[in-house]
């Protein structure tokens, strides 16, 4: 959402509410077969699930907003490889953080997956804070895409002031992007431990 | 299958030695592959690397360009496959680095095998191969598919499962850039594989 307000996309949203009985509904279903959230369908009916798929597609359909470097431009290895590296270790430790029931079953089994993936969840953000230099947004001097990806993840799961304490690049980067109205607007409505 | 010229360092896997200083110097997350480019920038994640890669090769076809009509499409499946296909594949190879004891890593099992095989099937419905899976061209998400499919835990039984991904894993294994590379990286790999490699 917050990306669609910085390219100055059109868009609708449809709430899901994951609490209730009837989620997956039968809507949902019929454009991801997973019930995974988000989901988008981009004009033209193509649907898109998986967060940095998502976002590196909107940002590709609006090349003058500069969310997404252009494939020849100097930053857009990192961009793919941090974009990446977020969705396939970040995002999964998160989730078998809030999910660990949905693979271990005793209470003990839970508390340990849940230990083991806040330990790795850390381990992932210690390295990203050492491999990056922000000046002031992740990839330089204008903000992107991965600044919103970062950003959201790590309102997720991890401690706050742990997170402030130990990644105070990332950190700061977060502060940047979060100051943008659009970001605070979408920000304010989705995480509690947002100001 | 893009042309580029390249030297390959090969990283010891299974062994503590492969989490040595001079890799960790190299990525510090210590996983397999990195690509180092020729600026000396690096480049991790197979997802990131094989659209680096093939963006840099334009010419070679192997993704839909940014801005065309696939390209969604195509970002979706690829994100799919590495952030939630891939997390369970590699699980399975290390389940003690999740739970602690022999009664939890059976279930633990269980439950990564149930996931993996929930995960191909649904990916199954949503493609018809003709025989790649965009069409009549191969693309890195052929390349992508099939790497992961070969490290799926046996018990999860993709190729019985999946028919259709099946097929075109096995198109894309019968390229002849590809065959060299998987026969030396899945020596040990499923008996319908091991069968092209008493061909060769």
């Amino acid at each position: 959402m917050a990306l669609l307000d910085l390219v100055g996309a059109p868009y609708r949203i449809v709430s899901i509410d994951i609490n209730t009985p009837d989620h997956p509904t039968a809507e949902l279903l019929a454009v991801n077969p997973l019930g995974q959230i988000p989901t988008i369908a981009m004009p033209g009916g193509r649907i898109v699930t998986e967060s940095a798929a998502m976002m590196i597609a909107i940002a590709e359909d609006y090349p003058e907003s500069g969310m997404a470097p252009a494939t020849n431009a100097p930053e857009r290895p990192a961009f793919l490889g941090w974009m990446v590296y977020l969705a396939a270790n970040v995002y999964p430790a998160v989730r078998r953080y809030f999910f660990s029931g949905e693979i271990a079953e005793s209470e003990t089994a839970r508390d340990e997956v849940r230990r083991m993936a806040m330990k790795e969840l850390q381990r992932d953000w210690r390295v990203m804070e050492a491999a990056v230099d922000p000046a002031p947004y992740l990839l330089g001097r204008a903000p992107t895409a991965l600044d919103l990806y970062t950003a959201m993840l790590s309102r997720w799961a991890v401690d706050q002031d742990w997170f402030r304490e130990s990644c105070p690049k990332l950190a700061a980067a977060r502060d940047r992007i979060e100051d943008d109205p659009k970001v605070a607007t979408v920000w304010r409505e989705n995480f509690l431990n947002f100001e | 299958m893009i042309g580029a010229p390249h030297r390959l360092a090969r990283v010891p896997l299974y062994t503590p030695a492969h989490r040595t200083p001079a890799y960790l110097a190299v990525n510090p997350l210590g996983t397999v592959p990195t690509l180092v480019l020729p600026d000396g920038e690096t480049v991790t994640e197979s997802a990131a690397i094989l659209l680096l890669l093939s963006e840099r090769h334009p010419e070679a076809g192997l993704v839909p360009a940014p801005g065309s009509p696939e390209r969604p499409r195509f970002l979706r499946w690829l994100a799919y496959l590495s952030a939630t296909v891939y997390p369970p594949t590699r699980r399975y190879y290390h389940l003690a680095d999740h739970v602690a004891g022999a009664v939890a890593q059976a279930e633990l099992r269980r439950t990564t095998v149930a996931e993996q095989v929930r995960l191909w099937v649904a990916m199954e419905a949503a493609f018809d191969p003709a025989p790649y899976l965009l069409g009549d061209r191969p693309s890195a998400l052929d390349l992508a598919m099939a790497m992961i499919a070969r490290l799926s835990a046996p018990e999860a039984g993709f190729a019985v499962a999946c028919p259709k991904l099946a097929a075109a894993r096995d198109a894309i294994e019968a390229h002849p850039e590809v065959a060299p590379v998987w026969r030396e990286n899945f020596p040990d790999s499923a008996p319908d594989f091991a069968g092209d490699r008493a061909d060769a």
